[in-house]
């Protein structure tokens, strides 16, 4: 019932979808601005057949995935800790207070020079576009815990050690996991960026090199293909999320 | 014929493709110009489902609901009503906030200040005028929503367990409070409550609800001695007797709801989605 | 910095969260960074290639700002965002409010944006280009259009969620259908609204930043690639310190603003 209803929630893209072909087919936008809705399809299917773009994808993805995950061990980490010693956030929180306004892409010609132009590059551009977030949103949420929880637990005997991982972790988990969120989709921009700037490989370098190769079709299909990676792995985590807060009271 | 005429009135509404629910059926009560009357009645019975059709702001499937001889057509000044979380204007201050009603209908400048003063002074909240929402306590925001309403003189008042979110202390203030205003400024008042001894007290008669689907179980008649102070009142044996008699129904009435939300799992409530 | 007591309100704690990102008591670490990064380049213990200490850094800006062309990069990126962000607001507001009255554009845009919000707008450059050219109009439109969803997102959600017995209590009191719209419900949502605007601010910045990369002309993201094309870091981060302030003086000024608009709503404490 529930999934019926779901498919038909996203009815309105059919509609886009067929206001697309129309509006090319009758004439009314120029086929050179705007290539029929059927033909991308078809151009992403040949595309998908030769290997070509999962190639691309498989690249984007292997960057993203390494970057992210770096992104929110170490961040959670990191900002968990300076919830809870005092020590830590002192010390870390010029650093944090610092670089959270700076636009990492901006950075992206400095990186360059440091790195070299490979993988690395869109890696490390990933890692430090998401890191400071992520670790702000961690701090937030250890320190937003309701220290009612905590102290029924220190009540029952629970030294400080336990605290952390029994109690604080579990309670700030909806909000860590929910800054995450935010975090992923943030790689994903910042991945689609760091290829436009300066890639070979990856889906993003694609779609920007089909356009100035006038392959029209295929710089759409490319980027219909980023657009649906995105919302991809967002629904996925979002799955991910409803799996580990299970216990959570539905408001 | 009375102020507020309801007759048959039942109220039913989807939930989704499958199932409906009736919250109220064939409820048959008459509040005459003037009076008390308080609605008591388990929780879920659709005590305020029916408070807000008298208010217009939710359609009846069945019946009708005569004021004054005219149907209902929708919100009115004419029907001041009260919500249990006061529902101010965050954004404007108190004076605003009284103001409201009379910049809508379009009151000239000075006889609506005036009003508005007189009123709050009525309240009891002289001097704090400029003050917003934010900074005032339950039961000084609850003086502010009074004010607003009647600000409209209205001939009505629908009150929906107006101090259900007060403390205990607070509660037992404004009900005098509603009272002494009420002696100032004679209106008809239905007047929604669960606790019982808040309708004994404040009511001429007292309507009591059943579980859902609701309809009119009993009236009792709790016209008393007013002139004698609150204290004395409440210790008098025909107020107790009172009570007891309708807590008695109320207390069936709640059981049979649990009973029912056993059986067919908790279904919730129209007003609170 | 200690919990805050038991009975703090939700906006009490909130403030003693990561607001103080934004205040000025850190600044005398941050001047004890800055100080550590200085002396630790001059001494070579960082490269001073990668990262040239923080006075000659100042040193190029003022070099910069004598030609006067920092200047016309900056205003070059300000203006873009702000125009993106009047265009975001302007066309965002509306149909977020429109969303939440009517169930027929709720039906048809609730699905577009919800795709759309995770998606990377960025990926969108070359149809803008391909449509647009490579000057103003397209960078200001793909910012306009990426910040567009979360702003949409928040109106209607905020528009969605105004206490009911608070419109109720307007239409109690005689207010027409037209005036319910701007007099009572927009004031209610008011608070979300802005919340939305404030989280696009920056990403505004961001998008223009990176949209002047991509295509070159004037601008801080045209100004960085070109000094990064000559490994003129000094001045790559001369661009990146315009950028990162413009961004924090952004946000500071719309705090005052919505201060001063919403010094009714419960969250603005006094000492903030």
């Amino acid at each position: 019932m529930t999934r019926l209803a779901a498919s038909g929630r996203y009815a309105p893209l059919l509609l886009v979808a067929a206001g697309w072909e129309l509006a090319v087919l009758s004439g009314a936008i120029s086929p050179n601005l705007l290539p029929r809705f059927s033909e991308v399809m078809a151009t992403l299917w040949d595309l998908l057949r030769s290997f070509e773009l999962p190639r691309e994808i498989g690249v984007s993805l292997l960057r993203q995935m390494i970057g992210f995950t770096l992104a929110v061990v170490i961040g959670v980490a990191v900002g968990v800790t300076m919830a809870r010693l005092r020590l830590v956030d002192r010390a870390l929180r010029p650093l944090v207070t610092l670089g959270y306004p700076v636009p990492v892409v901006a950075l992206f010609p400095v990186l360059v020079l440091m790195v070299g132009l490979d993988h690395r590059l869109q890696i490390i551009v990933i890692l430090l576009g998401s890191i400071l977030p992520t670790i702000v949103s961690s701090f937030n949420a250890a320190r937003g815990v309701d220290h009612y929880l905590v102290w029924s637990a220190r009540n029952l005997g629970t030294g400080s050690r336990r605290m952390l991982w029994k109690i604080v972790i579990p309670a700030a988990l909806p909000e860590i996991l929910s800054g995450i969120r935010t975090t992923l989709s943030l790689s994903f921009v910042l991945l689609v960026a760091a290829e436009q700037l300066g890639a070979d490989r990856g889906i993003g370098a694609f779609a920007l090199r089909a356009g100035q190769n006038g392959f029209y079709t295929g710089m759409f299909a490319a980027i219909l293909t980023i657009g649906l990676m995105g919302f991809a792995a967002d629904r996925l985590y979002l799955a991910l999320m409803r799996i580990l807060l299970r216990w959570q009271e539905q408001e | 014929m009375g102020a507020i005429d309801a007759v048959g009135v039942s109220k039913r509404y989807r939930l989704d493709r499958k199932r409906e629910v009736t919250a109220l059926e064939g409820v048959d009560l008459e509040v005459g110009q003037n009076e008390f009357v308080a609605l008591v009645g388990p929780s879920g019975c659709g005590k305020s489902t029916f408070l807000y059709m008298v208010g217009g702001f939710l359609e009846v499937s069945e019946g009708r609901i005569l004021v004054n001889g005219a149907p209902v057509r929708g919100p009115g000044p004419d029907r001041g009503i009260v919500f249990q979380h006061f529902a101010l204007f965050p954004w404007l201050t108190v004076r605003r906030n009284v103001l409201y009603g009379l910049e809508e209908r379009g009151v000239p400048l000075e006889e609506r200040q005036r009003v508005a003063r007189d009123l709050i002074t009525l309240v009891g909240l002289a001097g704090f005028e400029d003050v917003y929402p934010k900074q005032l306590s339950g039961g000084m925001k609850q003086r502010v929503a009074i004010a607003r309403t009647l600000a409209l003189d209205p001939e009505i008042l629908l009150m929906d367990e107006p101090f259900g979110a007060l403390d205990a202390q607070t509660r037992e203030m404004m009900q005098d409070e509603l009272l002494r205003i009420w002696g100032l400024r004679r209106k008809t008042v239905l007047f929604i409550t669960h606790d019982v001894r808040e309708a004994v007290y404040l009511a001429d008669r007292v309507a009591v609800m059943t579980a859902r689907p609701g309809k009119i179980k009993a009236l009792v008649d709790t016209r008393h001695d007013r002139s004698q102070n609150a204290a004395a009142l409440m210790a008098s044996p025909e107020f107790a007797r009172s009570v007891n008699e309708i807590w008695e129904i109320v207390r069936e009435e709640a059981l049979a709801a649990q009973r029912l939300e056993a059986r067919s799992g908790d279904l919730g409530s129209p007003s609170r989605p | 910095m200690s919990a805050p007591p038991e009975n703090a309100s939700g906006a009490e704690r909130a403030n003693s969260r990561w607001g103080e990102i934004l205040s000025y008591r850190p600044i005398y670490s941050v001047l004890a960074l800055l100080i550590a990064w200085e002396v630790a380049s001059r001494l070579a213990l960082i490269n001073p290639y990668f990262l040239p200490p923080p006075s000659m850094v100042i040193e190029r800006a003022y070099q910069i700002l004598l030609g006067e062309k920092l200047l016309q990069h900056l205003a070059g990126t300000l203006l873009r965002s702000l125009a993106a962000l009047a265009l975001c607001i302007a066309m965002g507001v509306p149909l977020g409010v429109a969303m939440a009255r009517i169930a027929p554009v709720r039906w048809f845009f609730d699905p577009l944006i919800s795709l759309g919000l995770p998606v990377p707008k960025i990926a969108l450059w070359p149809i803008f280009v391909l449509w647009f050219g490579f000057f103003d109009t397209s960078k200001i439109l793909l910012t306009a259009f990426a910040c567009a969803f979360p702003v949409v997102s928040a109106t209607y959600l905020g528009t969605r969620n105004v206490d009911k017995f608070v419109v109720w209590s307007a239409l109690n009191l005689g207010t027409g259908p037209h005036r319910l719209l701007w007099k009572v419900v927009f004031r209610a949502a008011a608070p979300e609204i802005l919340t939305g605007i404030q989280t696009v601010l920056p990403i505004a910045i961001i998008i223009v930043v990176l949209t002047e990369m991509l295509s070159g002309g004037t601008g801080l993201g045209a100004m960085i690639m070109y000094a990064g094309r000559f490994a003129d870091i000094k001045t790559v981060l001369v661009g990146v310190l315009a950028a990162s302030l413009m961004g924090y003086a952004m946000i500071k000024l719309f705090e005052q603003l919505r201060r001063r608009l919403l010094a009714w709503h419960q969250e603005t404490s006094a000492t903030a």
